[in-house]
Parts: C-alpha cells; structure tokens; sequence
C-alpha cells in the first residue's frame, strides 16, 4: 500500500509534534514513572486521541493508515505515550462498535476531547491470556450492577477516569464502563515496571462496586466476546505500529552510534559483525512497516482478513524490536546499558511488547492455527 | 450463491469445520477462537453491505448458519 500525499503530509504533522512535545521528555517520563497532564492536554487539543472516531463524536474520521503513522510516530518518540493512544482507543473503539446510542453519545466525545481518559481493565492477579473466564463478579442489584474482584496491570489505572471492566455476569463474561468515582472501587499505583514506565500502571479492587444499569457495555459474553475482541484487536493495531517506531528508533540510534564510535583505528560500523546487526535492523523495520500497512490496506477495505493481517503485524513487530532493541544496546556496549542513550529504555519498552495485547505465545497458537485454516489463500 | 452458503463457506473455513449443521450453535461448540467473533461481524458487513449496529448484537443472531442467515435478511428487509 503505497501512502497518499494527504497521508504522508499528516505523518509529517505527526512526526513534528512527537519530536516537538513528546521525544524531549521520553526520558523524564520513564524516570519520573509518570506521565505528565499537559501532555495528555496537548495530544487532546490536536485531536489525536481518537481521531478516528467520526466528526459527531469528536473525530477527523483519520483512516487507518493515517492512524498507524500517528502510533508509529508516538512510537517512534516513546513508548509509554503511544500506549496512553492504546489503552484509550482500544475503549472508545469498544463503545463504539459496540456501546448504546446514549452510551456513544455520552462517552465518545468526552474521551475525543480528553475531558475522560479511558483504561481496558481485563487483566486479573489469576486471569491473563483467559481472558473468557474472568473472576471479577458483577452482580444485578436494583439501580444496575455491584463488581466484586480484582483487576491488575491496568495502563494508565492511575490516570483514568473512565474503566472499560470485563467482569463475569451468570457466568458470561461481560463488558462495563466504570467511572473512577464510583464507590467501591480502589485504584493502587504499581511502580518500578520493566518498561513503559511512564504508563501509569494501577491494580483496581472492586469491593461491591455499584454501576448502573445503562454502564453495561454491549452484550453479556459467552462465545460472543465482540466488547473485548474489539478492543483486543484495536490495541493490538496501535502496539503494532508503535513497534514499528520504537524499531526505527533502534535502528537510528544504532546508525548513530556505530558511525561515531571509533575502535581499532576505525569507526565501529566497518566492522562486519556491526554491519550485519544494522541490516538486520533495517530489514525488520521493513518487514514490519509492510505488515502494519497490509493490516491497514485490509482494514480500509472492510476485509475480514483485516484481524489476522493485524495479529500477524503485532507478532512480528513486537519479536523484531526485541532483537533490534537488544542489538542497539549490543551496539552501544557499556553506553547502551547506562541511561546516557536512550536504547536501555528502548530494551526495557520493547520487551513489554511482547507481552501486552496477546503475548507472542498465545499469538503464535493463533497464528499457527489460521495457517492450518485455509493454507492456500493466505 | 445464496446467502447461507456464503456464511456456511465462510464459517467452514474460519473453523475448519467439514459440514455444519444448519442450526448448530457454533459458539457453543467451542470451535470459534477468540478473534472468530469479530471476523463474523466483519465479514456480515462486508459480504452483505451491512452495518450492524449495538442493537443488532444479540448472540442469538449470529449463533448458527440459520440464525446469521434470517439476520441477514431481516436487516435486508429493513427490520
């Protein structure tokens, strides 16, 4: 899929605003291990929250390629940034397909406009790649539901105004929106993450939370998961376009490096062993820039293809920016395990690829299984 | 081809199924993974020129080949 100029020229608007708002502060972020109000204000007031929403709830109506772009940027500039992209799309995206007339209308343009910063809560302390079988409870009560249970590694739980829970309701996993105000619930800060440092990671405690009626989201489960299937797969599109940035980042910073760094008389990059780890980074990102772009070639078509090609994507995105994140440090030696350049941070980011949105195993089940589905037409 | 054929082929090949019974409950069957869900969805709108909205997402309208196939043509018909 070959990029349209409007879209080249809204991946330039994306790239000058990460390098401008975001890059500068990628490091204080990881350090500080939070992520700061005025940017969350700054990306809200350029409209890229959701910016695939349509224009009555808040939107540009962005096409998915344009949307890529803006996650490989944020990506590209850091990485707790574009998972606060994520983990907020990945709800809106679930009211959106899925949630009431009254529910699209009363959420979707808050969370456009930032007002509400939305958090997936599906993780739980016994419940992680089962995501069919949460323990969490949601009992009927006479003004809607009360939640009892415990739901942990939730992105941006300490910012979030607004939770997006899968609970268990008569033994069918169900969806529920969940203001951070209602009584009985408890939110704890988890600190000291391998990576993503700067996304506000929480455990949630629901201790007979009381929801209404009209916050139960699509639904009730069973076989027919469409809530957290939808923002599975949404979460999963922007993570795979995030890897593609963080793996430029890798391969830019290593280019740098290996061109300065004299050894032997000569700088590193003559150096064949170096020349093979740069290839192989350049030749990932490829890959893994064509994938995502096949993703969205399918998704603007409607294709039904369109979920595998974006799980196929986030699989190899995520391994390839270990490798590549692991290569820049190799790269860098001594330097690259200090904080004086940024790929220590790259390392600790990209392996938390690997493990959000579907880890690489449970991908790879998934994956196997579709080649075996329909072996000629992939 | 009519419209339960397509949705038997598409469901055939989604999970590998050889033949399906026309009112077997496929999400009861534990055959559909957890990303069958949303390619069904997509793939209605799609192959049909649907738009399937939060009113329509009742499982029991996309439970079988019979059940997808009178949503189908519910929807065609405006209801």
């Amino acid at each position: 899929m070959t990029a349209a100029s409007e879209q080249e020229t809204a991946r330039e608007g994306f790239r000058d605003f990460a390098q401008r708002h975001i890059q500068p502060y990628a490091a204080a972020i990881d350090g500080s291990e939070r992520f700061p109000e005025d940017l969350t204000r700054a990306i809200a007031a350029r409209g890229l929250l959701t910016p695939w929403l349509s224009k009555e709830y808040g939107g540009q109506g962005m096409d998915f390629l344009s949307y890529g772009f803006l996650n490989e940027e944020f990506g590209h500039a850091c990485s707790s940034t574009r998972s606060l992209l994520t983990c907020h799309g990945m709800v809106a995206q679930a009211l959106a397909r899925c949630g009431n007339q009254r529910q699209r209308s009363e959420f979707l343009p808050q969370l456009s406009s930032g007002d509400r910063i939305a958090a997936f809560a599906m993780t739980e302390p016994e419940v992680g790649s089962d995501a069919a079988h949460p323990q969490t409870e949601a009992i009927p009560s006479n003004e809607g539901y009360l939640l009892t249970g415990r739901k942990s590694w939730i992105t941006f739980g300490r910012r979030a105004d607004l939770f997006l829970v899968l609970a268990r309701l008569e033994d069918r996993p169900t969806a529920f929106l969940v203001p951070r105000e209602s009584p009985g619930l408890e939110i704890t800060a988890i600190n000291a993450m391998l990576g993503t440092r700067g996304s506000m990671l929480a455990d949630l405690k629901f201790d007979g939370c009381a929801i209404p009626r009209n916050n139960l989201l699509g639904p009730p489960g069973g076989g027919f998961n469409l809530v957290s299937s939808v923002a599975l797969h949404h979460g999963r599109y922007s993570v795979a376009w995030g890897c593609v940035g963080l793996l430029r980042a890798c391969l830019e910073a290593s280019v740098d490096y290996t061109a300065k760094r004299r050894q032997f008389g000569t700088e590193i990059r003559n150096h064949q062993l170096v020349a093979q780890k740069i290839t192989d980074m350049l030749t990932s990102l490829q890959c893994a820039e064509l994938l995502c772009r096949r993703a969205a070639e399918f998704w603007a078509n409607q294709d039904p293809n369109a979920i595998m090609q974006t799980l196929l994507a986030k699989y190899y995105s995520s391994t390839a920016v270990f490798q590549a994140a692991s290569d820049a440090v190799q790269l860098h030696g001594a330097n690259g395990a200090s904080d004086r350049y940024p790929v220590a941070r790259y390392l600790r980011d990209a392996k938390v690829m690997e493990l959000i949105e579907g880890s690489t195993q449970i991908q790879q089940i998934m994956i196997a299984k579709y080649a075996y589905r329909n072996p000629l037409s992939h | 081809m009519e419209s339960k054929a397509r949705i038997r082929e598409f469901l055939e090949k989604c999970i590998r199924a050889d033949s399906l019974e026309d009112d077997l409950d496929i999400f009861a069957t534990g055959l559909a993974s957890s990303i069958f869900v949303i390619e069904l969805v997509v793939f209605i709108e799609k192959e049909f020129g649907l738009s399937i909205r939060d009113e329509d997402l009742d499982p029991t309208n996309f439970a079988s080949i019979n059940a997808l196939a009178a949503f189908v043509a519910r929807k065609k018909s405006g209801g």
